[in-house]
């Protein structure tokens, strides 16, 4: 039995209302991440994936139930700067969670938050700038990066702050396609390579696909979980919820419909052109 | 030609030690009428162009050209100019100010000078091109609509100009999939049934695709490519290299090409795979 | 974005650059005393030297020098007008009309031009060369002091750093939205009162633009350990060096000569 890092127990969230009738934002959620696990999170605008991640790292309370990092509660105060320390956070808008002035001003606040000692500070800074690709920005200015660079920056803060899991919360929705690469890419590398637990966001399908996991949120509950070969090739079920699935998926879904003798499960582009092949081969 | 361009160049803080050229040089033609992408990496100048299309960039050199009319940057000009050439920007609902959603459509029709019954009229039409005429919505406050909504609201309210050419920024950036598919099908709509011509600017390929006529590519301050879709995205490498993605089911099919499949690499949607894929296996089947 | 240069910080390494921020402050302090008690020419001009001595080591680009100034050159020429015609005294040295300038409001003007000119290249000098951060610590250091008497002044300075960190960002936002709001036929031409009447739609979301994005920074120093009256550290704890030491003692000197040879 892998080590649990987040669990969610029968966790209902409901936003505080001011007619004081407003639905809850998510209901029922149970939910566990292992350490090292890479979770995507998908679900249509306002399926509370969002409010989840608040959740994960104590920034909302639960309304009932409880929520858990590292078999500690998130409802109490004690635990939250642990917590905090441990789980970073990435928005989806870059320019609104930078705070330094300069990059690695930035990416030593919460190691500042922490009260470390400053040669410590500087020595993990420009370790996870390095790491990260981003040294000669150092001294930059923030607002002169552009979207992929700045989430990098964000990326690395929360790298420095050694944080054992990283709660995602749509972070490529603003960036170009070069920009989303180089942060996926990063993603990646630091769920193999360093064993952070991720817990991603994501409108986009092909991000889901790289996931372990997928878990899929509508109207605040848990319809649907299982690894993306699972989730990602169910389209009955993403089409209900007005999602789309990776290009594969969908156009081996269709090939289905005329007929076409291929295995359910198909999600990535190579698994596609492995089945044509092997196809071709015996026909 | 609806919109042209003639060696245009714009540069921000000219004579600055920040000074920076942000357009080197755009030549363009866009035909009215189309649907026109304009694809390109972050920084590459794509925003700076779409501000000269309706003048509130003035070039540093070079001109711009509006129905055959060279620009002119006189208040009266301007004024007509934007009536004729809508500019969505990103995120368009962070412009929103007025009480209502009637009052925030409104405003552009208004700031014409137009009659209160001629702007009643504006208002009706534009949000029953964006499908949020329901009686309902009137009086609502724009910032209590969906994400979704919110956005089609800014559209309408550049719709109510009753422009000729729809210049959109980025328009689906933080919308889910049902709200883009909104999206596309009214730009489809818009520019199909209404004979607008459309500018966007976007990375969502797989949508916008099927609908647009021409491809612009811009890269550092000038068009480096343009045409159809065929002849954009036959050149990967050259767009890998700006930092530009192909359509999904376009990169699908050079990945069954390179293994060794009989397949066109000249497919931009799903459709198109489907079919293309299914005439093989019938090739086969013959066989 | 008329003022792009005001305010803004230079990359640099020159002498000014690599002073404690904390004495950088010090030091602007007892040249602004310096500044009052100069009245005579010759004090001026041995200013202007050395501040030209200095913004040559900082390799400060003229063209820059005369963006900075531009902004100020009003309320230079206003004062001198004032000052010109209405401070009385001396030889009458213009007459046009029923106005005069005589010789007192002639050196008057002249000693509250210099002073304004003094005051503003020295404050830049100073901002040119230390980041905002810097600026926003020095600051803070000396208002620790009064965290006892229960000022939150590790809170201020936090406050401080964030105002500075967003102003590029929140003056980019509404060149935005006043182009945003062009293209829907907002005209922001005309006389006063018909453009404070226009300014509800920029003004509006430049309000509900601020509110959220405070917001989402809140959420984002929350998430990343930030707690209101917690220790933290530094990743800089600037160094005072010799050089500190020596530029303050030297600046202290200055200012006894000027006062001792009524410069």
């Amino acid at each position: 039995m892998p080590e649990i890092l987040l669990e969610a127990r029968k966790l209902s969230f409901t936003y505080p209302g001011e007619d004081g009738e407003s639905p809850p934002a998510l209901e029922g959620i149970d939910l566990k991440v292992a350490a090292g696990e890479y979770v995507a999170l998908i679900g249509p605008n306002g399926s509370g994936k969002s409010t989840l991640l608040k959740l994960f790292n104590a920034l909302l309370l639960p309304t009932a139930g409880e929520v858990f990092f590292d078999g500690r509660s998130t409802a109490d105060a004690r635990n939250i700067p642990y917590i905090r320390a441990c789980c970073g956070m990435i928005f989806q808008n870059p320019d609104n969670q930078i705070v330094g002035a300069t990059v690695e001003e930035d990416v030593a606040f919460a190691l500042e938050n922490q009260a470390l000692p400053p040669p410590e500070i500087r020595r993990r800074v420009s370790e996870a700038l390095e790491l990260l690709g981003i040294s000669h920005l150092a001294a930059s200015p923030p607002h002169l990066l552009s979207g992929g660079e700045k989430q990098k920056v964000a990326l690395a803060g929360v790298l420095a702050a050694a944080s054992r899991c990283l709660l995602l919360d749509e972070p490529t929705a603003m960036l170009d396609p070069a920009g989303q690469a180089a942060v996926l890419e990063t993603l990646q590398m630091l769920n193999r390579q360093r064993g952070i637990t991720l817990v991603h966001v994501t409108h986009f399908p092909e991000e889901a696909a790289l996931a372990h996991r997928v878990l899929v949120l509508h109207g605040g509950r848990l319809v649907k979980e299982g690894p993306p070969a699972e989730v990602l090739a169910d389209l009955p079920l993403l089409r209900a919820l007005g999602l789309k699935s990776t290009a594969a998926a969908e156009l081996a879904w269709l090939l289905r419909e005329d007929g076409f003798p291929l295995p359910r499960g198909i999600v990535h582009n190579r698994e596609l052109v492995e089945q044509l092949c092997s196809y071709a081969r015996r026909i | 030609m609806f919109i042209r361009t003639e060696d245009l160049t714009y540069t921000y803080f000219p004579g600055t030690p920040f000074a920076v050229e942000v357009l080197r040089g755009v030549n363009l033609s866009i035909a009215r009428g189309s649907f026109t992408v304009l694809l390109g990496p972050s920084g590459s100048g794509k925003s700076t162009l779409l501000q000269h299309f309706n003048g509130l960039l003035q070039p540093s050199g070079g001109r711009v050209y509006v129905d055959g009319e060279p620009l002119g940057y006189s208040r009266r000009e301007l004024l007509q100019l934007r009536q004729k050439v809508g500019l969505v920007f990103q995120e368009p609902e962070s412009q929103f100010f007025a009480e209502t959603l009637f009052d925030e459509v409104a405003f552009a029709p208004r700031n014409f000078g137009l009659s209160p019954a001629a702007v009643d009229k504006r208002v009706q039409r534009a949000l029953q091109l964006v499908g949020l005429d329901d009686a309902a919505f009137l009086a609502k406050s724009p910032f209590r609509l969906s994400a979704g909504q919110q956005r089609l609201a800014a559209i309408a309210s550049v719709l109510a100009m009753q422009p000729q050419a729809l210049i959109l920024d980025e328009p689906t950036a933080g919308l889910d999939q049902a709200a883009q598919d909104r999206l596309f099908a009214l730009l489809q709509e818009l520019n199909r049934e209404q004979g607008i011509t459309v500018i966007v600017v976007t990375h969502r390929l797989e949508q916008v695709v099927p609908l647009a006529h021409h491809f612009l590519v811009m890269v550092e301050g000038r068009i480096i490519m343009e045409g159809s879709a065929a002849e954009i995205f036959s050149r990967p490498d050259v767009l890998e290299r700006c930092g530009l993605a192909l359509p999904p089911a376009t990169r699908l099919m050079q990945e069954l090409a390179a293994a060794g499949l009989p397949f066109s690499t000249a497919i931009f949607s799903l459709e198109e795979a489907r079919a293309e894929i299914n005439a093989w296996r019938e090739r086969r089947a013959q066989r | 974005m008329r003022s792009i240069t005001l305010g803004r910080y230079l990359p640099g390494s020159s002498f000014l650059h690599r002073l404690n921020p904390r004495f950088k402050l010090l030091l602007l302090l007892i040249a602004l005393a310096v500044i009052f008690v100069l009245k005579t020419y010759a004090g001026f001009s041995l200013l202007f030297l050395l501040l030209a001595l200095a913004a040559a080591a900082v390799r400060l680009p003229l063209r820059l020098l005369a963006g900075m100034l531009r902004p100020i050159a009003y309320i230079v020429l206003i004062t001198a007008i004032i000052y010109f015609f209405f401070t009385k005294g001396g030889v009458v040295l213009l007459r046009l009309g029923p106005l005069t300038v005589e010789q007192a409001g002639l050196s008057a003007g002249f000693l509250v031009i210099m002073r304004l000119l003094g005051l503003v290249f020295m404050s830049m000098l100073l901002t040119l060369t230390t980041t905002p951060l810097d600026l926003a610590q020095g600051v803070a250091y000396f208002l620790r002091p009064l965290g006892r008497l229960g000022l939150p002044a590790a809170e201020l300075a936090m406050i401080m750093t964030i105002a500075m960190r967003f102003i590029p960002v929140v003056s980019e936002e509404s060149q935005r939205l006043l182009r945003a709001q062009m293209a829907r036929g907002a005209d922001f031409g005309g006389g006063f009162f018909s453009r404070a009447r226009k300014f509800a739609p920029l003004v509006v979301p430049l309000f509900i633009g601020a509110f959220r994005r405070a917001d989402e920074l809140a959420l984002a120093m929350e998430a990343r350990g930030y707690r209101i009256g917690a220790r933290r550290t530094r990743l800089r704890e600037e160094p005072v060096t010799a050089a500190d030491w020596g530029a303050l003692l030297l600046a202290l000197a200055a200012l006894a000569a000027v006062i001792y040879f009524r410069l």
